[in-house]
C-alpha cells in the first residue's frame, strides 16, 4: 500500500475525526512510515500555529457599541416600512380631499392628480429596483 | 434565571427582538474575528459580521431549531464574506488588466496587511501571508477548522458540503499551506 492512498486519512487522523477501521489502519501505517509521521507532525504544527494566530482587539468601544448598531440597523428597516405606509396613507387622504373639493377647478385637479401620479410611479420604480437587487444577491449567496 | 439558546432563539422568532442581544454578544467575537480572517480588513469584518447578525435576525422565522444557531449563522456570515471578496475581485479586474488564467490575485495593500492586524511573530505573519493567497474555498475551510476550531460535522452544516468533502479541501488546502510554509517546518 502507497503512502498517498492515507495522506486524506491523515487529515482526519490529526482531526481526532477517524473511526475504525480507518483509524485503526492509519495508526498502522504510521507506526512503519517515517515521511508520513513528518506529514503527521507537519500538518500538526500547522495547526497549532493557525489556532494561536491572534488577531488585535478592536477598541472597547467596538464591542460596546456592537449592538446597538446592529439594533439600530435592523428597527431602522422597520422604520422606513411604518413611514412608507403612513406617508401613503396621508398622500391618500389628501388627495382625496382635494378631489371631491368643490371650490377646485378640474383643471387644477387633473394637474395635482397627474404630480401624485407621477411621484407614485416613481416610488413603484424605486422598491422594484431594490426587490430586484435583494434577489440577484440572495442568487448568489446559493450560488456557490 | 438563564435562558436556554432554544429558547431565546424561539422567543427572537416570536418577535421579542430585546432577547437577540444576547445572541449578538455571544457571537459577536467570534463573528468579527473569522469574518477578519476571510476579508482581512478590520472595517470589512465589523460591517459584515453586523450584517450577518441583521440578516440572520430579517430570516430567523424561517431558521429550524434541529440547528444549532451558530452554524446556521456562520452559514450567511461567510456567504456574505465570500460574496464580498468577490464583488471585490471584480471592482479590482475592472481596474487591473493583469489578472491571468484565474489565480487569486492579492488583495489591495490595506487588506491583509499583518502589522495592522496581527500580533508580532515572524511565524504568525508568515502564515498570515500564505493564507491570504489561499483560495476562499481553502482559507475559509481551514479558519473553520483550525482558527474556529470546529467540527466535521459542524463544517458540514455551515458549508452544506458532505464531511467526506470536508476532509478532502481540508486535505488540499493544508498541503498548499503546508508547501508555502515549508521555511518554518
Ligand atoms: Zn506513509
Amino acid at each position: 500500500m502507497g503512502c498517498e492512498e492515507f495522506e486524506l486519512l491523515l487529515n482526519g487522523y490529526i482531526d481526532g475525526e477517524l473511526k475504525d477501521p480507518d483509524l485503526k489502519r492509519v495508526e498502522k501505517h504510521l507506526a512503519g512510515c517515517p515521511p508520513c509521521q513528518k506529514l503527521v507532525r507537519d500538518y500538526q504544527r500547522l495547526k497549532e500555529v493557525t489556532a494561536e494566530m491572534k488577531f488585535k482587539n478592536p477598541p472597547q468601544e467596538i464591542w460596546d457599541s456592537y449592538w446597538q448598531r446592529v439594533f439600530h440597523r435592523i428597527t431602522r428597516g422597520v422604520g422606513w416600512v411604518f413611514f412608507l405606509v403612513g406617508a401613503v396613507a396621508v398622500a391618500g387622504f389628501a388627495v382625496y380631499e382635494f378631489a371631491t373639493d368643490p371650490a377646485v377647478e378640474a383643471l387644477q385637479k387633473l394637474i395635482v392628480f397627474a404630480i401624485f401620479v407621477g411621484l407614485g410611479l416613481l416610488l413603484i420604480s424605486v422598491i422594484w429596483e431594490r426587490v430586484k437587487a435583494s434577489k440577484t444577491d440572495k442568487y448568489k449567496e446559493i450560488e456557490r | 434565571m438563564s435562558l436556554t439558546e432554544k429558547e431565546i432563539v424561539s422567543k427572537c422568532q416570536r418577535g421579542e427582538t430585546e432577547y437577540y442581544e444576547q445572541l449578538v454578544n455571544k457571537y459577536k467575537r467570534s463573528a468579527y474575528f473569522y469574518a477578519l480572517g476571510m476579508v482581512g480588513s478590520v472595517e470589512d469584518a465589523l460591517d459584515l459580521s453586523q450584517e450577518a447578525f441583521i440578516r440572520a435576525y430579517r430570516s430567523i422565522k424561517r431558521f429550524k431549531p434541529q440547528y444549532q444557531f451558530k452554524n446556521w449563522f456562520f452559514r450567511i456570515l461567510t456567504n456574505l464574506c465570500i460574496s464580498h471578496l468577490r464583488k471585490k475581485r471584480r471592482r479590482r479586474v475592472e481596474v487591473s488588466t493583469e489578472d491571468k488564467e484565474g489565480r487569486t490575485m492579492p488583495l489591495p495593500d490595506d487588506h491583509f496587511n499583518p502589522h495592522l492586524l496581527l500580533e508580532r511573530k515572524e511565524i504568525m505573519r508568515q502564515l498570515w501571508k500564505a493564507l491570504s493567497e489561499l483560495g476562499n474555498k481553502h482559507r475559509e475551510i481551514i479558519l473553520l477548522r483550525d482558527f474556529q476550531g470546529l467540527s466535521y460535522k459542524q463544517i458540514y452544516e455551515i458549508l452544506e458540503i458532505p464531511v467526506g468533502t470536508v476532509m478532502s479541501r481540508l486535505h488540499q488546502a493544508r498541503s498548499r499551506l503546508r508547501v508555502k510554509m515549508a521555511d518554518f517546518m
